[in-house]
Parts: structure tokens; sequence; C-alpha cells
């Protein structure tokens, strides 16, 4: 199995859930 | 098939009688009716979101993509979760603030306050927009019901159309916006559990992981490569996720919600709700190919037969009964959210804003015509369905792209460029439809690229051009710096 393979099947989709906890993160203590 | 059909019932029993425990709180108005009176808690908007948005194509037809192609199928799914993560953080929230503020029920109530407009274009052009492309975007979800029935239960497609018609109908006229948001809940637990289970139980009887990938190299080397497809192939592939900020049966679930605040934990929530479920379409599509080489060991030799049929032979019948309400189920949480959006512009857009200004008609009946209004839908929707014999993938996408190049520009500008104008919000509107409609005319330029990217763009440029040339409402700046400032000082008060 080759890199490109594990990136578009397995890093793909972890790196949109790790954005969405940064951002999670990010903004927590957003009161506007 | 007993278990099956036992498994499936179930699954309609709980979707009805949510409709009837809603239908009380839905008939108080059309807030509640259409809205839920903004009440809705964080878990149920961030999964009502996230599967409404997913209909039938995800999954037959991403399941078919990914059979057929491969590996880049990922490239489709990737374009509308990145977006949509961005939509809970940034446009739900400050669409949801301002709505609740101004009293929007709608997009087309949003874009008539934001812009001052008193000559009702803007509400005209926007409800016939949304009603133009529903109606194309419920027949085909009832169109894949049908196919979706005849495959796992052997009735005609006629008869599982006007089944999937019938159940929609029932708990969408009973229980309004708060029944379709809460069996939008159950529907995405019943399609997380069908998209992750079959791929998972076909790996196993195939021999393990390792056995797939050497069926699926020996077959094609560049099968498991996402980056083995046209440029143009996958910018168009990425490009779908444009759609998700023009689509008002997703946006107005950012809408409902009771705390803006709380829709950073619905974009957790509905972030890893979205993932799981597309690559698991996605391994449906892959570990298929490796059972099927040739696509005409599939009923009718058609890809988008692979995810019922793979369960038919791969999981009992209790489970295989899950994977049909599965597909049911990701075809009603959309179509519901549809009828629920088109109603909305016929009753309170047109009926209630244009027709009946100068009346006050009592709450109850407003519910009552929106009820009869969601009938006519449904209708009209079966009707266009047995016109239009189009393939379910195309006729989605048509109406996502049509959408999405219509509203997502100018909403997003709306929100966050005070300069925008209400003749730029007329020229993206127009521009947005006219070449969705255009480029899937022309096969050339269909082959090309997916019209939703250049239809998006040119109506994003042309709203900002038109905008720049004519003058912004006077109040706009002042209005939304206000809605800012009393958010800030509730959000102060303990």
């Amino acid at each position: 199995m080759g890199f490109a393979t594990i990136f578009g099947l397995f890093i793909l989709p972890a790196l949109i859930i790790i954005v969405s906890l940064g951002l999670f993160i990010l903004f927590k203590e957003e009161g506007e | 098939m007993e278990m099956a059909v036992v498994s499936f019932v179930l699954y309609l029993l709980i979707i009805v009688t949510i409709g009837i425990l809603s239908a009380k709180f839905s008939s108080s108005g059309l807030a509640e009716f259409f809205l839920a009176g903004r009440k809705l808690k964080q878990f149920v908007v961030a999964l009502s979101a996230v599967v409404s948005g997913r209909s039938a194509w995800l999954l037959v037809g991403v399941t078919g993509m990914a059979f057929t192609i491969g590996a880049p199928a990922v490239w489709a799914v990737t374009g509308y979760i990145s977006a949509e993560v961005f939509m809970f953080i940034f446009l739900g929230k400050r669409l949801r603030r301002y709505t609740a503020m101004m009293d929007n029920l709608t997009l087309p109530d949003f874009f008539e306050s934001r812009f001052k407009d008193k000559s009702n274009v803007l509400r005209i052009l926007s409800v016939s927009i949304i009603i133009v492309f529903m109606i194309s975007y419920v027949a085909s979800q009832f169109e894949a019901g049908g196919k979706a029935f005849s495959t796992s239960f052997g009735v005609s497609e006629t008869s599982g159309i006007l089944v999937t018609a019938v159940i929609v109908l029932i708990y969408t006229i009973l229980g309004g916006f708060l029944a379709v948001s809460l069996t939008d809940m159950i529907q995405a637990f019943f399609m997380i559990f069908a998209l992750l289970i079959l791929p998972i139980v076909a790996v196993v009887n195939a021999g393990g992981w390792g056995e797939v990938l050497a069926i699926l190299q020996n077959f094609n080397p560049k099968f498991l490569n996402p980056f083995a497809y046209s440029v143009g192939g996958i910018v168009g592939f990425l490009g779908i996720g444009l759609g998700s900020p023009g689509n008002p049966h997703i946006l107005v679930r950012y809408m409902s919600i009771d705390d803006p605040k709380a829709l950073r934990k619905s974009c957790l929530i509905g972030t890893v709700w979205n993932v799981l479920m597309a690559w698991g379409a996605v391994f449906i599509g892959l570990v298929g190919r490796a059972f099927y080489l040739k696509p005409e060991a599939l009923p009718g030799g058609d890809p988008e037969n692979l995810f019922p049929y793979l369960a038919s032979t791969q999981l009992n019948p209790f489970l295989l009964g899950i994977v049909v309400a599965s597909i049911l189920a990701a075809i009603m949480s959309t179509a519901d959210s549809q009828l629920l959006v088109a109603s909305s512009g016929i009753t309170r857009d047109i009926y209630q804003k244009i027709f009946a200004k100068e009346k006050t008609i009592p709450p109850r009946k407003l519910v009552l015509i929106s009820r009869l209004v969601v009938l006519c839908l449904v209708i009209a929707a079966l009707v266009f369905g047995a016109l239009a014999k189009e393939y379910v993938f195309w006729l989605v996408l048509f109406a996502w792209g049509g959408l999405g190049a219509s509203f997502g520009p100018t909403l997003l500008l709306s929100l966050f460029w005070k300069r925008t104008s209400k003749a730029g919000v007329i020229a993206g509107f127009v521009s947005g439809t006219a070449i969705t409609i255009i480029w899937n005319q022309i096969e050339a330029l269909n082959n090309f690229i997916y019209h939703l990217v250049p239809a998006f763009f040119f109506s994003l440029f042309l709203t900002i051009l038109v905008s720049l040339f004519t003058s912004a409402p006077a109040q706009a700046e002042a209005e939304l710096e206000s809605i800012k400032a009393k958010y800030r000082q509730k959000s102060k008060k303990p």
C-alpha cells in the first residue's frame, strides 16, 4: 500500500477531524 | 427476508411515532412548524445538518463512484466536509444571530431584511430558485427510494416511490421541523451504522484487508491511488463542497439552534459523523470492487446498486434490513427538509409576506396552509420524477449545484461584506442559476468540470462587481454592528 493510498484513505479523513477539533478549541472563549 | 422486513418496519414505526408526537408543538405557529421555535440542541442540529445534506447520493452515488473510479472518489467527499466545518463555525453562527434578531424564518426573509427590499424582487427570485431546484431534488430522492425498495424487497419501482413519498409526507406534515430534525437524528444513526458495518463485514468475509488490497492491486494498480485522476476531475469533485453554503435545507438547520455559540460543539460532532459516513461509503465501493471486478456482476450492471446488493450478499437478514432502512433514511432525511424549505417559501414568503401582507392570519391557519403546501409539493415532485428519468446522481448534483451557485456566494457576501448591494445579490442569483442550467446543457463543458465550480465563481464575481457599482443599504453597517453589540451584551450577562 503506497503513501498516496494511505493518505487518501486514512490521513485525509483524520486531518479533517483534527482541523475541526482545532477550531473547536480555538473558538472556546469566543463570546461575540 | 422476514427479519429484514422486521428491522425495516421497526425503523418506519420509530420515525412515524416521532411525527405524531411532534404534531402538537409544531401546530402552534410558523416559527414552530418551520424552525422548531429556534429551540434545538447542539447534538440534534449537528446530526440534522449533516444528514439533511447527505442524500441517496452518498449511499448509492458515492459507493457506486468509488466502485467505478476507485480511491479518487475521496475528493468528492473531502470538499463538502471541509466546507461544512467552516459553515458550522463561521457562517452558521452569524446566520443564526442575524436571522433571530430580524425574526427571519426563511432565507428569502433574510435577504429581504438584509437589503431592506420593499419591492419583493429578492423574495420572489429566491423563492423561485428554491422551488425549481427543490422539486427536482425531492423527485430524485423519491426515485432513489423506489430503486432501493425494488432492489431490496422485489417490489416495483413505482410502488417503492409511492411508499417513500407517503412515509415522508406523514411525519413531515404532522411534526414539521421538530419531527424532521428528530427523525434526522435517528436516521443519522441508521446511516452511520450501515456505512460502517458493511465494509467491515465485507473485508472480513473477503479474507482481510491484505486480501482486498492484493485483489485490487492486481485488478488495476492505479485503482487505490487518489491522485490517479485528471486535475479538472479532482477540482470538480472538491467543488461539490461549494454547494453546502447555498443549500437552504442545510442552512435552516443552523438557524434552529437554541444557542449560536453551541455550533462549535455541533461542528465537532457533525464533522466526525460526516467523515465516518463518507469514508465508509468510499470503502464500500473499494471493497465491493474486490468482490465484483466486472460491473456486469451487479443487478442491471449498475454501480448504484452496489450498496444494497453487497449488503444482501454479505450481511444477515436483520442487518440487511438496517442497510435498506439506512438508504431510506438518507433519502427521507433530505427530502423532508427540502419539502419544509419549499413549503416555507410558498406559505411564509409568497402567501404571508406578499399576498396577505395587510391581513392578520391566525398562526394555526398558517400551519394548516403549510401542511397543504407540503402535500402539493409531494405530488409535484412525484409528477416531475415520472417525467424526468435521469440518473439519481446527476439530478441531485444539478439541484445541489444550482442552489449552491445561486445562494452560496450571495449569502456569504451578505453576511461577511457590508458593501454587498441588492443589485449585486440579484446579479448573483440570476447568474448562478443561468450558468448552472447552460453549463449542464453543453456536454463538452459538463465533461470538463462540474457546473457548480464555474457557476459559483461567476456568481461571486458578478455579485462583487455589481455591488461595487451600486449602493449598499444605508443602515447596513450600523445594523450589523448593532446586532453584534446586542449579542456581546447578552453573552456578558450571567
